[in-house]
């Protein structure tokens, strides 16, 4: 459950205060809600790519819903301050902070592959489709895919930069 | 209110190593000693030994405490 919990949300409870808090925002059905949800929406965009060519409205309702939940459970994880990380003093701080940002352009990387990949294969396979018959190569892949790639991880990188708690100041 | 923060600050401990040495998160260190947190038994019982004394003296109203001993005593 620990190991499901840190690959969905990439927290894990560390004790029972966490635990409990997690548990009454829902953590532990809502890591299985969020992977069934997860899977349902790409069997069906899956489905609409092979039999139909285009994305049916019943996908996108699945994919707003899962985006909806998503955004509700981070929202509820920030709230309750359960994505926190402790720096001991200014020097933590400062350390906590390079971690994140050395991470930050392997995660523009990651993210820009991701998009394009996905990108490609909607195209791919809805190129049959009326709704989507224009053509696309590469680069008019890869350019949205490094939009997309840029500013999530710049999204990552702010968001870690906030978890980052000054703990001696609550001493 | 709870006495841990008096008795964490007389040991010159920090949130944060109290918080090791209990095997817990240190927020929830901090939740304790504000009131927002009622913990279990097993994690008072915790506190009381890494802070060296016992339930009574961390978490027991100091009121209620002198006027039990008041009844004891009378």
């Amino acid at each position: 459950m620990d190991r499901l919990n840190r690959l969905v949300f990439g927290i894990s409870p560390a004790d029972e205060y966490q635990q409990r808090t997690f548990d009454r925002i829902g953590g532990r059905y809502a890591a299985i809600g969020d992977l069934a949800l997860s899977l349902a929406t790409l069997a069906s965009v899956v489905w609409d790519c092979f039999f139909y060519h285009y994305i049916s409205l019943g996908s996108w309702l699945l994919f707003g819903l899962l985006a909806a939940f998503e955004i509700g459970m981070i929202r509820s994880i920030r709230k309750s301050a359960l994505d926190q990380v402790d720096a001991a003093s200014e020097a933590d701080v400062v350390r906590l902070r390079q971690g994140f940002k050395d991470r930050r352009f392997g995660n523009f990387l990651k993210f820009t592959l991701l998009a394009t990949a996905g990108w490609l294969a909607s195209f791919y396979f809805l190129r049959d489709g009326d709704r989507y018959s224009f053509n696309i190569n590469l680069l008019t892949a890869l350019i949205p895919g490094a939009i997309f790639g840029f500013f999530y991880a710049r999204w990552v990188y702010k968001n870690d930069l906030r978890r980052i708690h000054r703990s001696w100041e609550d001493d | 209110m709870n006495r841990v923060r008096e008795f964490r600050k007389a040991l010159h401990l920090s949130q944060l190593a109290l918080a090791n040495e209990i095997g817990v998160a240190r927020q929830t260190v901090n939740l304790i000693e504000n009131a927002k947190y009622n913990p279990s038994l097993d994690l008072c019982i915790s506190l009381a030994q890494a802070l060296h004394t016992d339930l009574n003296t961390l978490f027991w109203p100091p009121t209620l405490a002198a006027a039990k001993e008041d009844e004891q005593d009378g």
